[in-house]
Formats: C-alpha cells, structure tokens, sequence
C-alpha cells in the first residue's frame, strides 16, 4: 500500500484567493459566525481530513495607517475557532495558531489543555513568532523582537507548556517568564497537543527540528520542498528524535474542473476580481518593500528589492527567482501573491491535481497538504466530493478515521512524560 | 425576571466538559438569559473559560454565554480580539465576566510581582485596560465592515480607525482586526466588591453587576453609583434544594457551604423566593442542577415570572440593554 497522505483543511475568511469574498457564490456577511466555521469543518470530516488548520495575525492589515480597502480581515481568534468547533465535530483534529511573543505561556498550555479536553483528544497547536510592528503597536512595544530573541523565547515558552502539560507543578525561572504552579487539570488524552510549525527560515528551520510534530509549509515547487524537508529531517537526530515522526504539509490551493479548460476559466473569473492595488500590496507587505510607485506592467524590480537588504523569508526569495527565471511583471507577480499568498496553487482537472499531489510525495517533497480552497464554501465541497474520492481509490488517503485523536491520524506518537 | 447560571470552571473530579455542555442545553430549553462560565464552582478541574464557553457556541442558538476572564498579565488587545470573536461566532451572544479583585489566585501561576495592592491604583489600570478594550471594540463602526463586492471594498477605511492609546499602562494603536461585535459592545459582568472605591468602580464600568448583598437600599444605591447608566443588578443565590424540606436539609447538612449564606428548600419554596426579588434577578449557583433547571424553571415560567420563549438572540436583548453606538461614528450621523 502506497504511503498514506495527509491531509488539513486551511479555513480562511470567504477563501484563501483574496478576491474570493467577491465570487458571486460567496456570502460573505457569513464569515465570522460559527455556521460558516461549522459547515467547513463538518464538510473536512465528511472528506476524512485529518485537521482543520486555523491561522492567526495580531494587528489588521493596514497600509500607511488605514485598514486596507479590498481585503481586511484575516483570521479571528483561532483558538476560540477550534474551541467552538470540539462541539459540532467528531475526529477532525483542530490546529489553532498562536503566538508565543505576546502571549503568557501559562493561559497558553491551559487553553491547549482545556481544548485537548474538550474535543477529546484532536487538539493542535501551530507555534508562530510574531515579526510584524504592527503587531508589536498593539502590545506597547515601538517595534518587533528580532529573529533569533523570538525563538529563544519560544523555546522557553514550549519548555514551560510542556512541563505544565506533563502535569509537573513547577517553578520557572527563566529569562522571559516566571512562572510557579500547576494547571488545574491532568495530562490530556493526547499529553500534549500536536505541535505544529509554519516557516522555514534558518531559525525556524532549527526550532521546528527540535520541537515540531507536523509543518505547515510554503515551498511553492517541488525541489524547495524537497530540500527543505530534508534539511528539517537531517537536523532531527541531533535533538534525539526520529524523522518518521514529522509530517510536512505544504500549503495547495486547487481550483479544479471537469476539463482543464473550465479550471482556467475558473480562475480566469476570479483573477478578474483583483484589484491591482490589493495584489500590489500583498507583494509589498510579503516583500517588506513598497512597489506602489513601479510600473504594473514593467518587470518586477528583483535588483531593487534584493539591495534594500531586507532578510527575506523563503517564499520571497522563491518568487523573486521565479520573476528573474521567467521575466515576471509586477501584476503577475501581485497576482500571484493574490491567488495564494504565493503558497503553492494548481488549475487543472481532478486526476491532474492527484496526479500532482502523488507526485509531490512520492518525491519526498511532503507528507500531504494543507488544504487551501481558493473560495469557501463551494471549492471545499468540490474536493471533499470529487478529488478525495480518487485518492481513496488510489490507495493514497484513507476512506474511515482509524483513532479518535489527531496523534492517531497524523500517526504521531504520544509524547513521553 | 432575570435567571441566570454561574457554571464554575469544571468540577471537583474528572475533565467532563460534556456535562457542562448538557447542562447549558438544559438551561436554554429552560430560558435562562445566559449561563456564566468560569464563575463561582469549586473543585480541581480548572478548564480555561473562554475554551470551554467556546465549546457552548455550537450547540446552543439563544442563551447568553458569559466567560471569566481577567484584567491582570495579558494585554488588552488579546481581551478585545477574543470576545470579539466569540460575539461574532455566537451571532451576539456573549459577555465578559470581568474577573477582578482576585490576584490572589493568579499570581503563583503568572509569577510576576503584582502591580499594585492599593484598591486605587489597581482600579486605574483596571479602569485604562477596559477603556482600551471598549475603544479596539469601537474601532470599526458597523458600517466598516463594508462587504461591497461591486466596488471590491471589504473594508471602509474610512469607517475603521486606529485607537492611538498612549495612556499610563498602556500604549494599543489598533484597530483591532476583528470586526464591531454584533452587540457592539459585548456587555461587562462585574462583582459587587466589599471595597467601596471598588464598588464605585464596579458600578462605573459594570453592565451587570452580581451582588450578595439583596436589599433594595443596595441595589438603589448600585443604581445611584452607575449615575444614569442603564445597569443591571443580580442577586447571589446559593441554594440547595430537595424534592421535599427534609431531602434540602439533609443535602445542605452534607454540603460545606455555610447554611447561613444559602437557600435551603423545594423547588417551589424556591419559586416564592424569586417573588421577593428586589433587584433584576438571581443568579443561581447551585450542586443539584436537575431540580433546578427540570423542576423550578418550569415552575417559574407557570408563575410568569421568567419567559417562556426567547424573543431576541443577543445577551443585550436577553437583558433589554440597548445596543451601543461606536465612539467613533461621526456626530449626527444615523
């Protein structure tokens, strides 16, 4: 039997295409209320995912100190998501994104806890550090923690987590937190949730080596998620842990037709729906570099953007390589940016898609995907319905839940005490 | 009247989430105006609040939820963004229990020294950090969130503004990325506190106020504190009840609850109790939750003293509190 594929379902607000709210079967008032969060994640556990995937961002998208016109919510809070799903669902495993720069460790493993509880055992936790200064406005701070400040203080904050989780009464002095006492529950089905990660920067790579069980990943191409995999799982042994248990799930947002034709139309129909200014920031945001004032149709300035010095992440670096590699404007490469926040994207038919999905793991470059439907809730049904089903008849994802808990769909073991 | 529940955080053995979450149905079948997670209960099991009345969200469409949380070691931002959300996800439905005056409690966890012991002070932050929260609520007026898909405006930004707050305690710029709550302002749940400077506090900030103190002179002396503010006043009720007098006392003789501070009875000696309520209502804690949600709910809705259906779906409506306009939309406008 083929290798099993996992599978998250990334929810966002209307869809993960920033013109998705404005698709004509979008109802868009709908997006905050828990109707729209529970036919998602019932619609997931209908097609047999193992986890519904929520993100988090701690400041509105703002451009020059006004929110920004074509695209303004991201994620509500993600955890408050999960909690109000443990109810209304059954398997589905529930991964919240959370900070660990603005948050206290101690509400933080007893709200992991409480939901690992609540929902019996389908608890994950996606460990994020937070970079932006629009964050750190909301937090009394003049700018971001650097880089390698935040993940010391995430691993301090996951040590302190774990050691509540295990059911230790203790006390911590460290050099961010204090913290002395105990939580108020035992160790929970899972011990502790899944412990998730998402980017690949050297630090990140180094932290998610040591502490992650599954990466939400945004290799965009098949080599870089190759390599990127393979340098997590090289890095693994040394902090004493086996690289068969870590899953890697890129990001896909898949628009799928019954031709290949209808699946370009498809996109055509709601790529039409950009607004150049939405798409244009996006790219400056991800970039950290302001392109409002460079021609939409002239190519992208990858020369001007690599000297203002900036440490770019991974995805950024992709995409400029791809711009330089295939002489990409600025609009193409907005709009690229606008279909998926340059996570990886596939049109096509439902046998290409699995074709394409297969392909990627047999090749090592992943262990499944998170799911991220260009526009909720149809693109979803269309997975669950037509797509699932052929991975089910090619052996590839499974057709019952075997376990109750997300460790058990991940095949993660449980952690020592 | 007003009933509501104080449901505690969990209970004195084992994590069974699932029996809170049956009793909230109970009590919405019954037409309680909301349940109050995290509030009073003793016991081991010390579930987070805010997760565990997230839990309630799905499975209920009326009843008000409230969650305990405090104002001590986390940041306003967090507070604005979390009831934000669970009011959006609970189409209004939710409320803050603002968990004051209880330091004690938390400080071994957070281990940070306590910012202040005098009642002042500790209220100034206090008083700053809801301030904050309530301006991050305000900081998209309804027509904010704009949703125009011909325009493609999602948002107005004209209509979304940043809070700018530089106060003594802390510095928010905003605006919150979560849009007005459907109440606009999900309504403040507050003790009545032993300390009058307190208690001033409580009834300045306050939408609810819980007190054990059930004269009309204290509750008309809570009105005459919220000074024109349209609050509301519940009663503590302890009870311990028995399907006959002898069944309550023995109950109550096997409980650690001094019988002074508690309703001992049936539940139709319960029911005339309600009669002599001079506040807006009770709020009911109790052990023998089946005689009092089963047995005297029914009663009290047969002696037309609670409804017997909801009429609207906010907390706000449950309660007959107005809807509050954003400090930031413009003068004069509709």
């Amino acid at each position: 039997m083929p290798r099993q594929m996992h599978l998250g379902l990334f929810i966002y607000p209307a869809g993960h295409h920033i013109a998705g709210w404005r698709h004509p079967a979008v109802d868009a008032g709908s997006i905050a209320g828990i109707n729209y969060y529970r036919r998602a994640a019932q619609t997931a556990e209908r097609g047999k995912f193992d986890l519904f995937f929520v993100g988090d961002m701690l400041a509105a998208r703002e451009k020059d100190g006004r929110v920004v016109r074509e695209g303004g919510l991201n994620n509500i809070d993600s955890i408050s998501i999960t909690s109000a799903l443990s109810a209304v669902t059954e398997c589905l495993g529930l991964v919240a994104t959370l900070s660990t720069t603005y948050n206290e460790p101690y509400y933080i493993a007893e709200r992991f806890a409480s939901l690992d509880h609540i929902s019996n055992g389908r608890a994950g936790w996606n460990i994020i550090t937070t970079a932006n200064d629009d964050a750190a406005y909301n937090f009394g701070q003049k700018t971001h923690m650097e880089k390698s400040r935040r993940y010391e203080r995430a691993k301090e904050f996951v040590d302190i987590c774990t050691d509540l989780w295990d059911g230790r009464a203790i006390d911590h002095r460290g050099e961010f937190f204090t913290v002395k006492g105990a939580l108020g529950l035992p160790r929970s089905p899972q011990g502790w949730p899944v412990m998730f990660q998402a980017g690949g920067s050297p630090s990140g790579t180094e932290f998610a080596a040591m502490v992650a069980e599954a990466i939400f990943a945004a290799q965009s191409r098949l080599d870089e998620a190759r390599a990127y995999r393979n340098a997590v799982m090289e890095r693994m042994p040394k902090y004493g842990r086996s690289p068969d248990t870590l899953a890697i799930l890129p990001g896909l947002s898949p628009i799928v037709g019954s031709t290949e034709a209808e699946a370009k139309r498809k996109e055509a129909e709601l790529d039409e729906l950009i607004l150049p200014a939405v798409g244009v920031w996006m790219l400056s945001e991800q970039m950290q570099f302001r392109l409002y004032d460079y021609a939409l149709d002239a190519p992208l300035p990858s020369d001007d953007i690599r000297a203002s010095g900036q440490a770019f992440t991974p995805r950024v670096v992709s995409l400029m390589d791809r711009a330089d590699r295939e002489g990409l404007t600025v609009r193409a490469c907005a709009n690229l940016v606008a279909k998926s926040r340059s996570h990886g994207t596939f049109v096509g038919t439902v046998e290409g898609l699995v074709d394409h999905m297969q392909h990627w793991q047999e090749s090592g470059g992943c262990d499944g995907f998170n799911i991220m439907p260009a526009w909720f809730p149809d693109e979803l049904d269309v997975f669950v319905d037509e797509v699932v089903p052929v991975l089910q008849r090619r052996g590839l994802f499974r057709t019952e839940y075997d376990g109750a808990m997300l460790r058990d769909h991940l095949g993660l073991p449980s952690p020592a005490r | 009247m007003h009933l509501t529940l104080s449901l505690g955080r969990g209970g004195p053995d084992a994590p069974d989430a699932g029996a809170l979450q049956a009793v909230v149905r109970a009590a919405e079948r019954n037409k309680l105006d909301a349940v109050f997670v995290g509030v009073g209960g003793a016991g081991g099991i010390r579930f987070d609040p805010l997760s565990l009345m997230g839990s309630m969200i799905g499975i209920t469409q009326r009843i008000g939820l409230a969650a305990s949380w405090t104002v001590e070691f986390t940041e306003p931002y967090h507070v604005a963004r979390v009831f934000a959300t669970l009011d959006h996800l609970s189409y209004g439905r939710s409320a803050w229990f603002v968990d004051m005056f209880d330091t004690e409690r938390l400080l071994p966890l957070i281990g940070k020294p306590q910012e202040t012991d005098d009642t002042a002070a500790y209220c100034a932050r206090a008083a700053e950090f809801i301030t904050v929260v309530k301006a991050l609520w305000d900081s998209w007026e309804d027509e904010g969130f704009a949703l125009d898909k011909a325009t493609g405006m999602f948002a107005d930004p004209d209509r979304v503004h940043p809070i700018n707050h530089a106060g003594r305690f802390f510095a928010v710029r905003g605006p919150l990325n979560v849009p007005r709550p459907p109440q606009g302002t999900p309504p403040l749940i507050m003790r009545d506190p032993a300390d009058d400077a307190a208690r001033a506090f409580v009834a300045k900030y306050a939408d609810i106020i819980l007190t054990d103190d059930a004269s009309s002179e204290h509750v008309r002396a809570l009105r005459a504190l919220a000074d024109g503010r349209d609050i509301r006043v519940l009663t503590n009720l302890r009870c311990t009840l028995g399907e006959t007098e002898a069944a309550a006392s023995q109950q109550a003789a096997a409980s650690s609850t001094p019988s002074s501070d508690c309703f001992i009875g049936t539940p139709t000696q319960l029911v005339d109790h309600f009669r002599t309520c001079a506040s807006d209502g009770f709020n009911l804690l109790t052990d023998d939750i089946d005689l009092l949600i089963e047995v005297t709910l029914p009663l009290a809705q047969l002696a037309g003293l609670i409804r017997t259906e909801y009429r609207g779906i906010t907390l706000r409506e449950h309660f007959g509190l107005h809807r509050p306009r954003s400090q930031f939309t413009p003068e004069g406008a509709a």
